[in-house]
């Protein structure tokens, strides 16, 4: 356990220091926490609401107040304005004894303010600073401004989201829903200053680490990449990197397909299980047709196949045929929203979904819980954020710094 | 240069995607990393497209070697007690192990956790699944993509108020799975580090995408309505989407985040049109008229090419890029000057590019990249050079298909 913050956990008594503007960096360091460390936020007041606004919507302000519980709960927090030479001093007497330090700040503001990553690496050697930016700390993109929209667009996964279109001009690339890449980076940053730790225990040195969204993205996007540079014909990349198809439908080998009551998505990529997937179906007539044994032979019957196919999937329920085809072994999922997640036996078990508290405790939302479970040194939940500059006099105070 | 890893050894029982990826980040990191596979029941990525000039074959597969990077391969057939026994002695010489079967399978091969922290006490060992190993459904099967729809992501990915989209870009259930594996494997090797303490790490690759949809759950929670796809479009921002520009099939993603960002635009298009209306200067106001605002958005967009467009809205602060196609990704100077891209000379397939890792740093300046193994090319170093097995013993065990 660390003394000064009482926390336990992996990360027990590592000091982060968290410059954040936006998701990624708030979720770097509700990782960081999560595993013990004691997290302190550099804020002004107003970015909370610029970073987590949900907008003119139905339940604005208790959706906002979520936000900030999920992502800054059990942090502390110096308010920080960069143009005070007190408040400079404070952070710096801060980042003087912080093991990491994340930040998303665009860096063309952390440049003119002199507070650029590599500026604070050179002033703190030992510090592991974690940049978390759209396209990386090099010349052509440092000006980039990032979103998690965007980050989608430069990084390559847009293009594939969705796959295989019947008419490219009415179907816009998509970004996925919610705020994939902002967590995304906040995931890998997390993961970069856990490497960082490692590299100083070797060489004693502290470490400016680079994620860039457009990276991270594009390191999703491997196996289309490796389509491209082994010059296999991209007909059997179930990406379909090539958005083009003329019937824009699943295949033979995944897909996402129309039953009873909704949708539910399969993948059959060994005949295996294929085969399971028939025998889940009741071991059909049609299904022993010669022409359909082989894989390749499939997809090209495909508009024989379908009608069968879909049509008895139609006369079931996505629970029916997510258990029947399981029970062959074959990867078949139900499509459920948020509201059947949270309801699905497994997830209830598994209790990976925890209460939120809002307005006092009065409202209790699910949100997700532990990452991953260590077994020895569990993870350390809080949704209690504090306040804008709660802790600013005490840390005065304990590192010496005048007001 | 010391890379963050070296030192490390790692037990390498993952196949597929997440499990891989996962290891070959740790390997590129320093890590020396043992793959155990066999030919007798060979990871399926060896076998899938694309090979190598379209030619399939167990040494072809690009998707594999993007995934198994400066990593050493041994096979044993881990049904053979023999083979068993020798992957414990393995794994007593590594820091972690680590496994992606389906739930159950490493324990019928008596490599359980229970089973291997009796050979390394301090063995930090990472195991994931579908998931997970609890709850009714913990021997369900799978592979990343159906996971999109099962964790609700699907659900709110597509067309703004159409069905819910069937694939993810990027093979997205498998890389986020990736990621969870490697920060909860570091967790665990920095406790062990500190305490000498190991420890079993366990997730779920469904709690690895779901944990990332937060904002979906709380305003389910909050309202009590059902979030859809919302294609590009955000509640609290506008314009925000992809924009059709000029040639075909090519777009720019324009992401107005406040109501500076509006102001921008507008000067960057030049020309105010409706978009003088005071009432569009707030977000609600814009919101109001999204349609109409994003009509005149793509009248504008459509008389440049993408990159124009993004280049001069990022110039005045504007969030906005090309929607690259996976070419221009390859070609892509920015990753290009990082050093994303990593090359490997494979014996078989000669020089291929692959792709590299989201984050960067000094250390990482000439990062050796050391093909992809061929399947079982290190048995003998690792077997009769590292464990000492006498190559007479060792020619019995390939003879009687436990290595192999």
């Amino acid at each position: 356990m660390d003394n000064r913050t009482g926390l336990e956990g992996a990360l027990a008594g590592t000091r982060v220091v968290e410059w954040s503007a936006g998701r990624p960096g708030a979720y770097a360091g509700k990782l960081l926490r999560g595993l013990g460390a004691g997290v302190t936020l550099l804020e002004s007041p107003g970015t909370r609401e610029r970073a987590f606004n949900p907008g003119p919507v139905a339940g604005a302000d208790e959706q906002l107040e979520a936000r900030i519980r999920f992502l800054h709960g059990g942090k502390r927090s110096v308010e920080f304005d960069p143009a005070d030479a007190a408040s400079r001093d404070l952070a710096f007497g801060l980042l003087s004894t912080a093991d990491i330090l994340v930040m998303d700040q665009h860096l063309s503001t952390a440049d003119a303010l002199g507070l650029s990553p590599e500026t604070l690496g050179e002033r703190f050697p030992g510090l592991l600073v974690v940049s978390i930016s759209l396209g990386g700390l090099g010349a052509r993109a440092r000006a980039w401004r990032h979103s998690d929209l965007v980050a989608h667009a430069v990084g390559g996964t847009a293009r594939s989201t969705p796959s295989r279109v019947p008419d490219v001009e009415t179907y816009p690339p998509l970004k996925s829903g919610g705020y994939q890449a902002d967590y995304a980076c906040g995931l890998h940053a997390a993961s970069a200053a856990l490497l960082g730790l490692q590299l100083r225990r070797r060489t004693g040195a502290g470490q400016v680490i680079d994620v860039s969204a457009q990276a991270v993205f594009a390191s999703y996007v491997r196996m289309d990449i490796a389509y491209r540079t082994y010059g296999g014909a991209d007909a059997l990349n179930i990406s379909g990197a090539s958005r083009q198809s003329p019937n824009g439908r699943f295949s033979t080998i995944w897909g996402l397909v129309p039953c009873s009551d909704g949708y539910f998505a399969f993948q059959a990529s060994e005949q295996y299980q294929w085969e399971g997937l028939m025998r889940a179906m009741g071991d059909p007539d049609w299904a022993k047709d010669p022409r359909f044994a082989d894989p390749m032979d499939r997809v090209a019957y495909w508009d024989e196949i379908e009608p069968h196919f879909v049509g008895w999937c139609l006369g079931h329920t996505k629970a029916e045929i997510f258990h029947a085809a399981q029970a062959e072994h074959v990867p078949v999922f139900p499509c459920y929203t948020v509201e059947e997640l949270l309801q699905d036996e497994q997830q209830r078990a598994r209790a990976f979904f925890v209460d939120l508290p809002l307005q006092g405790g009065h409202q209790l939302v699910k949100v997700p819980g532990a990452v991953v479970h260590l077994e020895k040194t569990p993870w350390q939940p809080s949704f209690e954020p504090p306040s804008v500059g709660e802790h600013t006099a005490e840390l005065r105070q304990a590192l010496g710094v005048g007001s | 240069m010391t890379l963050p890893l070296e030192g490390i050894r790692v037990a390498d029982f993952s196949w597929v995607i997440a499990g891989p990826f996962a290891t070959q980040a740790l390997a590129l990191m320093g890590a020396e990393v043992i793959k155990i596979e066999s030919s007798v029941h060979t990871d399926i990525n060896r076998r899938l497209p694309p090979g190598a000039d379209g030619v399939l074959g167990t040494e072809r597969s690009g998707l594999w070697h993007g995934l198994n990077l400066n990593k050493k391969s041994v096979t044993l057939n881990l049904r053979k007690p023999e083979a068993q026994a020798l992957a414990r002695e393995i794994v007593a010489r590594c820091d972690v192990a680590i496994e992606n079967f389906s739930y159950g399978q490493l324990e019928k091969f008596n490599l359980g956790y229970d089973e291997l922290k009796k050979v390394k006490p301090d063995l930090v060992f990472v195991t994931s699944s579908g998931l997970g190993r609890t709850g009714p459904y913990r021997g369900y099967v799978t592979f990343g993509p159906p996971l999109t729809a099962y964790t609700g992501l699907a659900s709110i990915t597509g067309q703004d108020g159409g069905t819910p989209e069937r694939w993810v870009g990027g093979l997205w259930s498998d890389h986020q799975a990736a990621l969870t594996s490697f920060f909860g494997l570091l967790a665990a090797l920095e406790h062990r580090d500190r305490t000498g303490e190991g420890q079993m790490v366990e997730y779920s690759m469904a709690e690895a995408i779901a944990g990332q949809l937060p904002e979906a759950l709380i305003e389910y929670g909050v309202t009590g309505t059902v979030p859809g796809p919302r294609g590009n479009r955000d509640p609290a921002m506008c314009p925000h989407g992809v924009f059709r520009a000029a040639g075909g099939d090519t777009w720019v993603a324009i992401a107005v985040q406040n109501d500076e960002d509006w102001e921008r635009l507008k000067r960057v298009m030049g020309e105010p049109g409706p978009f003088a209306d005071a009432s569009l200067d707030t977000v609600e106001g814009r919101l109001a008229r999204r349609p109409e605002i994003e009509a005149a958005v793509e009248s504008w967009t459509r008389r440049y090419p993408p990159e124009e467009v993004a280049s001069r809205l990022q110039e005045a602060g504007v969030s906005a890029g090309a929607v690259v196609t996976i070419e221009d990704l390859i070609e892509d100077p920015v990753l290009r000057d990082r050093g994303f891209f990593l090359t490997q000379d494979h014996p078989e397939v000669g020089q291929r590019t692959l792709a590299g890792l989201g984050w960067d740093m000094p250390a990482m300046r000439g990062l050796p990249v050391r093909h992809a193994p061929l399947l079982g090319e290190h048995s003998w170093e690792i077997f009769v050079e590292w464990l000492g097995m006498d190559p007479e013993r060792f020619g019995e065990l390939v003879a009687s298909d436990v290595i192999v």
